[in-house]
């Protein structure tokens, strides 16, 4: 049955060539007509195809069915002569040194979309810390932000101005603000849940600002005291006061795929949030899978549903590592187009929904995998190690980046990756 | 402008036909009711259904599942946005088993923007390779103990076999008869394969690396084996003592035998995308492995990411490669989690058909080339993200924590798997998930 499947995906997918950069009507009579040929006359057309147009046959390859090429190539009778067609393209054009010509010569439909430089939001010194049980002390805090500004991170999410008596780990934030002022290279957004955060945050230099209505009712309620019209409303307020001072606001939703008191949240909630916050003006919108729960099924509904609403490059991701399926969701989010991924060095901060669990994705996973698709982030994996390094020491335990541990302790043999 | 509140009315539609009108407005519309489901709509396919030859052949294989895809296709091709819209809702609905009344009765804010076209056809794209079921090959009593530096009693392996087998995993890698020299923790083979090779209902095979161990194997009643050579000439030659091709003649001597006797072999190539000792590897060079273990004889083919340096921008390449020369059908990833990237690898594998992933249960299984970094990705997880696809596994995910936390404790360390951690400690307040 599935071969019938296949076979029925094949013949569909040829009319929806239209991305396709070379002749398609020529390809599709080549390989329609090859199916009712005899198997050496396909091979020889096959092979001199391949001569004149490697690039052809290697995008057939690609974009075709392999049933269709195993009838052509005739893999069942395994005879040496019709296995040339494929060893030829198998021993000339499959290379791994260069990742970015890979992506682009393989003209892989999984990858092309994928875009050239992805912008990585650093949210270690905020969302990380503010979930970790120990106080960090403000000229650790501030030590970490320069570390991380100088692997090359352009936006370190530096503190948040919800009050103490919610948020103890980062009661100091004037304080870090006013250490940081002379930091150049990087903006440091400050979360401010209220006008009255607003103000003390740009009373204390802050340059850039983040506000955070949820998608779910029960979860704004429950963290933030307030429905999601009314946060909405104070994010209103914020956006029109930033707007006098020219103060780019970056707007975050939580539990864009699941809450943990109502389970799923439907992906037209979350667009109507977006939505919202796009329309007074916010200037970057991060979709959080607050608990980690999301995968590529629920992720890609949730994706379809806001960019009806609200441009590509307005768009964020922020997921969490809970459940493990932080990469894959970064990866399909990708392949949709987004370009900003947010994510904290050494995997800081826990969940709180799931005692003792992870919460954000690593800096150096994302970093690493970026780096592999041959997108460009301009950040320093190695110097980001360090500021992971650093913050881990002081807090006593082992960092949460497998990359980082892997590269850590790999054996002097191995130092050819 | 309407809100998003507002549903949208009839007048507002883009013009249709009547037979879309009809298909869309029926009450089946975008839900996976087979009776509404008929072979009747293979006409409305239209040019693209009847250029295949074999039309009537296709008909014959339809079932729920693949007709929406057929839907899905039409109207790509057609490009009307908004039934576009409605049955990629449906059609997500649909493939990720997300049957979830509120999508269809959804406040969406029906626009005409020809970007929505391009971004569909992206969520189409990426999502349209994948299989509609996943053989999990369970690797956790085999690659992930011979790699614990802990030692497990043979009593303790049979009981680990024994859970798994309940869980719907349909192959589990028992042990290895390998030299006892070299992985002194299975050096109990031969018991742990008499005790657990009755077991109904699933495949047991066993790893092989020569004529000596697959006869032992089949003494102590194996009924199907593995082999293993790599994609990288030093890996070969460090780890095994041979090069690759005298290890690919020594596979030749054991499929042979194990054809005689109607044994299935099952090839591993290792080091496909990175090598500890030499680096990068060529994707071609991974092809011609994995050539000579398919034409050997190998009913399928599991490539292996040994150090996990892997991610989709070199595991793409590696696997066009191969997949050119040996049937997607006949492969199965095996990616190593040591830096992290192992589902998102297996994401982009899934993507491109292949439908047989390897994993091992809590992530057993250390990297020995990176002390005290991860292995094997861990099959709770997987699974959570096949779930979470809609993809057929078969596995129940509480009765394969159940196996993971027995070992667990066994071995005296929490589980590998994040899924596994966060499932057993989430709050009362979080059930609802």
């Amino acid at each position: 049955m599935h071969k019938i499947v296949q076979r029925v995906r094949f013949f569909n997918r040829s009319s929806l060539l239209t991305h396709s950069h070379f002749d398609q009507s020529q390809l599709v009579s080549a390989f329609s007509n090859s199916v009712t040929m005899d198997q050496t006359r396909t091979v020889q057309f096959l092979h001199f195809r391949e001569i004149t147009n490697t690039r052809e046959l290697r995008n057939a390859f690609d974009k075709y069915d392999k049933n269709v090429l195993s009838r052509c190539l005739n893999w069942t009778s395994r005879e040496n002569d019709n296995h040339h067609a494929a060893s030829y393209v198998v021993n000339h054009h499959f290379t791994a040194d260069h990742n970015d010509r890979c992506r682009k010569e393989f003209s892989s439909k999984l990858l092309k979309n994928i875009p050239d430089f992805v912008k990585i939001v650093e949210v270690g010194a905020r969302d990380g810390l503010q979930n970790e049980k120990v106080i960090v002390p403000t000229d650790v805090k501030t030590k970490l932000i320069k570390l991380l500004v100088s692997s090359g991170l352009s936006v370190v999410e530096a503190t948040s101005f919800v009050s103490p008596k919610w948020v103890p780990q980062l009661a100091d934030a004037k304080d870090v603000l006013a250490a940081i002022r002379d930091v150049e290279g990087a903006s440091f957004p400050v979360l401010t849940p209220n006008l009255k955060g607003f103000e003390a945050a740009v009373a204390a230099g802050a340059k850039e600002v983040a506000v955070f209505p949820a998608a779910s009712e029960s979860f704004s309620k429950a963290n933030l005291n307030c429905g999601i019209e009314d946060n909405l409303a104070r994010c209103r307020d914020i956006a029109s006061a930033s707007r006098s001072l020219s103060i780019p606001v970056r707007g975050y939703i939580s539990c864009v795929v699941g809450c943990p008191l109502e389970g799923k949240i439907s992906p037209a909630k979350v667009a109507y949030v977006a939505k919202s916050l796009y329309e007074m003006g916010i200037s970057e919108i991060s979709l959080g899978d607050t608990i980690g729960v999301g995968t590529p099924g629920t992720v890609i509904p949730m994706l379809e549903a806001v960019l009806d609403v609200v441009p590509v490059d307005k768009l964020a991701v922020h997921f969490h590592d809970t459940y493990g399926q932080a990469l894959s969701n970064i990866l399909i989010s990708l392949q949709m187009g987004i370009s900003t991924v947010d994510s904290s060095v050494s995997g800081l901060g826990g969940c709180p929904y799931a005692k003792g669990a992870t919460g954000n994705v690593a800096t150096e996973d994302v970093v690493y995998m970026l780096n592999g698709l041959g997108v460009k982030t301009n950040v320093d994996l190695g110097k980001l190690m360090l500021a992971g390094d650093f913050i881990c020491k002081h807090l006593g335990r082992a960092s949460g980046s497998k990359a980082a541990t892997a590269l850590n302790k790999v054996t002097n043999n191995a130092s050819k990756l | 402008m309407s809100s998003l509140e507002e549903p949208l009315g009839f007048d507002k539609l883009p013009s249709m036909n009547t037979m879309d009108r009809v298909q869309r407005f029926s009450s089946g519309c975008c839900r996976p009711q087979v009776d509404n489901l008929g072979m009747g709509n293979c006409f409305i396919e239209g040019r693209s259904c009847s250029t295949s030859n074999s039309c009537s052949e296709d008909n014959e294989g339809y079932t729920a599942e693949t007709y929406p895809w057929k839907r899905q296709t039409r109207d790509m091709s057609r490009r009307d946005s908004f039934s576009q819209k409605t049955t990629i809702k449906g059609r997500n609905s649909m493939k990720f088993g997300i049957v979830d009344n509120s999508f269809y009765t959804s406040d969406y804010q029906y626009s005409q923007k020809p970007s929505n076209k391009d971004m569909q056809d992206m969520a189409y794209k990426v999502m349209k390779g994948m299989p509609e079921f996943v053989k999990i090959v369970e690797v956790g009593p085999r690659d992930g103990l011979q790699n614990e530096k802990n030692m497990v009693s043979t009593d303790v392996k049979i009981e680990l076999i024994h859970r798994l087998a309940s869980t719907g995993l349909s192959v589990i890698e028992a042990t290895s008869f390998v030299s006892p020299k070299w992985v002194p923790q299975l050096a109990d083979a031969k018991d742990v394969m008499k005790a657990v090779h009755n077991l109904g209902g699933i495949r047991l095979p066993v790893l092989t690396p020569n004529l000596k161990g697959f006869e032992a194997a089949i003494a102590a009643g194996a009924r199907e084996v593995a082999v293993f050579a790599s994609a990288s000439e030093s890996f070969s030659k460090s780890n095994i003592n041979c090069s690759i091709e005298e290890s690919l003649a020594r596979y030749r001597a054991v499929t042979s035998a194990a054809k005689a006797l109607s044994i299935p072999v099952r090839g591993y190539v290792s080091c496909v995308v990175g090598c500890p000792v030499e680096g990068s590897v060529s994707p071609s060079k991974v092809a011609y492995v994995a050539k000579e273990l398919y034409d050997m004889g190998c009913f399928e083919i599991s490539l292996g990411d040994t150090i996990g340096v892997g991610t989709p921008g070199t595991v793409v390449p590696m696997l066009l490669a191969v997949m050119a020369v040996v049937p997607t059908e006949k492969l199965a990833v095996h990616f190593h989690d040591t830096y992290g990237q192992s589902l998102s690898n297996i994401l982009v594998s899934l993507q491109m058909g292949i439908s047989a992933v390897d994993s091992s249960v809590a992530g057993l299984g250390g990297c020995p080339y990176a002390k005290g970094a991860s292995g094997n990705v861990a099959t709770e997880d997987v699974v959570y993200m096949l779930n979470g696809l809609g993809v057929k596994t078969n596995v129940d995910i509480e009765k394969l924590m159940s196996a993971g936390d027995f070992i667990g404790k066994h071995l005296g360390r929490p589980s590998g798997s994040k899924t596994a951690i966060a499932l057993s400690r989430v709050t009362a307040d979080s059930s609802k998930i």
